[in-house]
């Protein structure tokens, strides 16, 4: 085990006690990223030179007996679509591939402030629309837990660089289930936190009303002490939440006892892998046994999320992807123009993937005269009722555990063919975008030597209690 | 709901995009929208008469600030993307009337 394998908790330990220097983690980090990365495909870009300095600055920290932050010296991966300064930010397509924002994103800002080290650049579908990392211009990225196995998306390479040692944490973002998903195809954690806790400044839009930076990381509590290195309002977004209690780590060991846990009906029933199944239930009955009261309880409206959340994403991206015109950052199609309608249509014709543009053709349909009605406002509607059962759900219950993905991780290649299939993927995820709330993935052991998860759901800014059970389950199972 | 998407409708829907598609993707959009638009169509079972539509998330007070003037010195950053820029200007192609 080298020292870009240990958890966050453990490294900060060291760091604190001047045992190891944060240049050794950095240095342990790019070791393994020349070891693995031919393979894995993690990151779109690396910036070993500009990392190397943040370890010298956050070492000096140390060595000067100030009082560190937290996470000061701690190697971070960042998803291609939030802005870094000055270093390209592609979010996967080739319409951004020479992109350079003018300013860094708030997460990313924070965590620099907090003295973490930005490794990479790590890849993602195109725009975020995927669950399988393939949709990518610089390829896919493979599951390092078995490398002929998709890492699951988008975040597919925040999650893949967490696992196989080619960071200590990472951002994500999650519109649909892009943090979660990647995190149980990984064996890894992952945290899509309630819709308006972390300042959405400087990450390039998918679907605005459902998109949320999320954190990734080896433990709960690696991620716990990331989210709250990056939440809190921001004067910047406007949609970020006024609230400022966002300490979750001193109550993270808090016991569970008289927790009423709920397990919906519709999804345990249709369409899940009986394995899966059977290990989420493991993890229950553990709860259970730890003093957690187990109700079931109902979604009915369960089945119409994935339809209504397709609707939603798609007229909300057909809007936001509008902004790539070939005029003031991006692509530009060459010397194949009249006027300037010709340059915008060639300049998405060479700058956007097929799945891209099948999406902003499905988000103008819905969002077009004569089918607006039918489809953009019934889905808006139903989205009601999907947040409505959830408020219902919260009176009986303080979280709900769910499966994350129906399936174990798939093969390369396995569903491109079909886009509906992959739209499938998100079954268990999309509502809580959908209502806002927050939402863990947590490993729940392997199956046939292929990882599976759980997904714990909290009230909206309830991570507390969402993090405080993953942790104890953890903390039960030796992870 | 039996949904059709005549190639019509998809080259309509491209020119509202500002897409250009070749004659491949219309074959292969026309075919995808509807087997899409026919799994989505299970929304029309629920009666949704009296439901109000969620546009967006009101969990919570938004995060608003001042509206207080300020500068940024960052003209030559944002410039710097400009597929074609004169001066201080972003330069496009000629604009013609439909």
């Amino acid at each position: 085990m080298e020292l870009c394998d240990h958890t966050a908790a453990h490294l900060c330990t060291l760091l604190k006690n001047g045992k190891i220097s944060s240049k050794e983690i950095t240095e342990s980090v790019f070791q393994r990223i020349d070891k693995r990365e031919k393979v894995i495909n993690a990151y779109i870009s690396v910036f070993r030179e500009k990392a190397l300095l943040q370890a010298k600055a956050a070492d000096k920290k140390f060595s000067k007996k100030e009082q560190p932050s937290l996470l000061n010296g701690i190697p971070i991966a960042l998803k291609d679509n939030v802005c870094t300064r000055d270093l390209t930010t592609t979010c996967g397509s080739n319409i951004l591939k020479n992109y350079l924002p003018p300013y860094d994103a708030t997460a990313v800002k924070k965590a620099y402030q907090h003295g973490m080290i930005g490794i990479g650049k790590t890849n993602m579908d195109e725009f975020g629309m995927g669950s399988s990392t393939e949709n990518s211009i610089v390829g896919p990225t493979r599951n390092p837990v078995n490398t002929e196995y998709v890492a699951g998306g988008s975040s597919g390479g925040s999650a893949a660089a967490v696992a196989s040692g080619e960071t200590v944490l990472a951002l994500g973002t999650d519109t649909g289930g892009s943090v979660r998903q990647p995190a149980a195809f990984c064996g890894i954690v992952g945290i899509k936190p309630t819709y308006g806790r972390v300042s959405r400044y400087g990450l390039i839009s998918y679907a605005s009303s459902l998109d949320q930076i999320g954190v990734l990381g080896r433990t709960v509590e690696d991620c716990t002490m990331l989210l709250q290195t990056i939440c809190g309002p921001d004067r910047n977004d406007s949609t970020s939440a006024d609230i400022q209690d966002n300490d979750f780590l001193s109550s993270l060991n808090n016991n569970i006892k008289g927790l009423k846990i709920g397990l919906p009906n519709e999804y345990f029933n249709t369409g899940l892998d009986k394995k899966i199944k059977d290990n989420i239930l493991k993890a229950v009955q553990l709860l259970e046994k730890n003093g957690a009261d187990i109700i079931d309880i109902s979604l009915p409206h369960a089945d119409y999320a994935i339809s209504a959340y397709y609707l939603i994403a798609t007229a909300e991206a057909s809007s936001n992807l509008a902004r790539y015109d070939g005029v003031r950052f991006g692509l530009r199609a060459k010397n194949c123009y009249d006027d300037i309608k010709e340059m915008y249509e060639n300049t998405r014709y060479l700058g956007f993937s097929t799945e891209v543009k099948r999406r902003i053709m499905l988000g103008t349909y819905v969002l077009s005269a004569g089918h607006y009605q039918a489809y953009y406002l019934k889905a808006q509607k139903i989205r009601t009722l999907i947040k409505q059962d959830f408020e219902q759900a919260f009176k009986k219950v303080d979280i709900i555990i769910s499966p994350v993905t129906p399936t174990l991780p798939f093969k390369l290649g396995e569903k491109a063919s079909n886009p509906l299939e992959m739209y499938l993927m998100d079954l268990y995820t999309v509502s809580l975008n959908m209502a806002g709330l927050p939402g863990m993935s947590v490993p729940c052991g392997t199956i046939d030597g292929l990882p599976a998860g759980f997904q714990i759901i909290g009230k909206p800014f309830d991570e507390k209690t969402v993090l405080q059970t993953g942790h104890l389950y953890q903390q039960l199972t030796g992870a | 709901m039996k949904e059709k998407i005549s190639k019509k409708q998809i080259e309509y829907i491209a020119k509202l995009t500002g897409l250009r598609i070749d004659n491949k993707e219309i074959d292969s959009f026309s075919k995808e929208l509807k087997s899409i638009l026919e799994y989505v169509s299970t929304l029309h079972e629920l009666d949704t008469e009296s439901i109000e539509p969620l546009s967006g998330l009101k969990t919570h007070k938004n995060a608003w600030r001042d509206d207080t003037p300020g500068t940024e010195e960052n003209t030559g950053t944002i410039l710097r993307n400009a597929p074609e820029k004169e001066k201080h200007y972003f330069k496009v192609p000629k604009i013609k009337e439909d």
